[in-house]
């Protein structure tokens, strides 16, 4: 590997023996170091890798930028998100993690008023898992800087987790968190029934509607399911199997995607689980009533 | 005017923006000409809750409806 562009001191744009562009970061890597060297691997703490929306010019512009102190806390932020939420958080969301680190605590610093994100209500409890590792991100960032970001702040780190585990863009996750909510939203509306949004039903829904999105997105199918058990479930349970058809249209709609049967067929059974596991009504449409 | 269009025009109007990105608390402008932005009039809008320059972009965090107002500054850049 030589050095194409030194940054600082910690940054320098390499291109590796494939002829690659990379930005390398690790202290004193770009210490006498000019263009044409040979990169001390040694000194190699981490390696970024371009991408269509990041270039390497513009990845080594942030590392450089960004206090050296930040990503080596956005590096701890990233490990513990490895050790609650497994090896599928993909290592690319530490400078979009670093960033956001470094500007939250530049805003707790200077006093700036709290943000009040759209999409809290529905990360709350969509991505409980991913919100609990933010919370103890929160407590990990107060014992290193001293600093208590507020606790709305575990909606964006959450979001960013949510991200890194399937290397969506922000559109992607965003859009997603908006369509779930308003699937939960068809099924209470059509049964009329309140859905504990703590529950073990609809944390299994949702983690099968991600994984649903994401077998869409890369195009891929569920193999086949045998006919037999859709009529069962359609005989057994007709209106579930109608509300994940419809769940099915606003997807089709929405992305273009065609929803298979076999989808279908298992969105039905979480739709069913989920109707046993709710109660009727909501307590103001009953007074009403 | 909407929130939208009062940021659009005091970042110098359609014409300074080369690009509009965003991420879970800014709006990420990359403009033309820094010195068109009227950032007492930035700073002077409710929902903004600060304004930075860095990394070659003209950040805005706001306090509420960033992803809203996200979406209608990409119409009105259209």
């Amino acid at each position: 590997m030589r050095v194409l562009k030194v940054f600082n001191n910690n940054v320098v744009l390499a291109i590796d023996d494939r002829d690659v562009e990379l930005v390398l970061f690790g202290r004193g890597l770009g210490f006498k170091a000019t263009a044409g060297s040979a990169v001390d691997s040694s000194r190699v703490e981490r390696r970024f890798v371009p991408s269509k929306s990041a270039t390497a010019e513009h990845i080594a512009a942030l590392v450089a930028e960004l206090p050296l102190a930040d990503i080596e806390l956005a590096q701890r932020l990233v490990e513990l998100a490895h050790a609650r939420l497994g090896r599928r958080i993909s290592d690319h969301v530490l400078l979009p993690l670093a960033d956001h680190l470094s500007f939250a605590l530049r805003r707790a610093v200077q006093g700036v008023a709290e943000i009040e994100y759209t999409l809290r209500w529905e990360v709350q409890y969509l991505y409980p898992a991913e919100v609990s590792a933010a919370r103890e991100m929160l407590d990990l960032i107060e014992m290193d800087r001293g600093v208590r970001l507020p606790d709305v702040e575990t909606v964006p780190l959450a979001l960013h987790l949510v991200n890194a585990q399937f290397d969506a863009d922000m559109s992607a996750t965003a859009q997603m968190t908006g369509d779930l909510h308003r699937i939960l939203a068809i099924i209470r509306e059509e049964y009329d029934v309140r859905i504990d949004e703590t529950s073990i039903e609809v944390a299994r829904f949702v983690t099968h509607l991600r994984y649903l999105f994401l077998r869409e997105q890369q195009g891929r199918t569920f193999t086949e399911t045998p006919v037999e058990l859709h009529a069962a479930l359609r005989s057994a349970r007709p209106r579930e199997y109608t509300s994940a058809g419809r769940i099915g249209t606003l997807l089709a709609d929405q992305y273009g995607w065609t929803v298979s049967t076999n989808e279908i067929l298992y969105l039905a059974l979480h739709v069913s689980r989920l109707l046993d596991g709710a109660t009727a009504g909501s307590p103001k449409e009953e007074v009403g009533r | 005017m909407t929130l939208a269009e009062q940021l659009l025009s005091a970042v110098g109007g359609t014409g300074n923006v080369t690009s509009l990105t965003r991420c879970w608390a800014r709006l990420r402008f990359v403009l033309k000409d820094l010195g068109m932005v009227d950032e007492p009039a930035i700073d002077a809008l409710d929902d903004v809750a600060i304004a930075v320059h860095q990394h070659g972009q003209y950040q805005i965090a706001l306090r509420r409806g960033l992803l809203e107002t996200f979406d209608e500054l990409v119409e009105l850049l259209r």
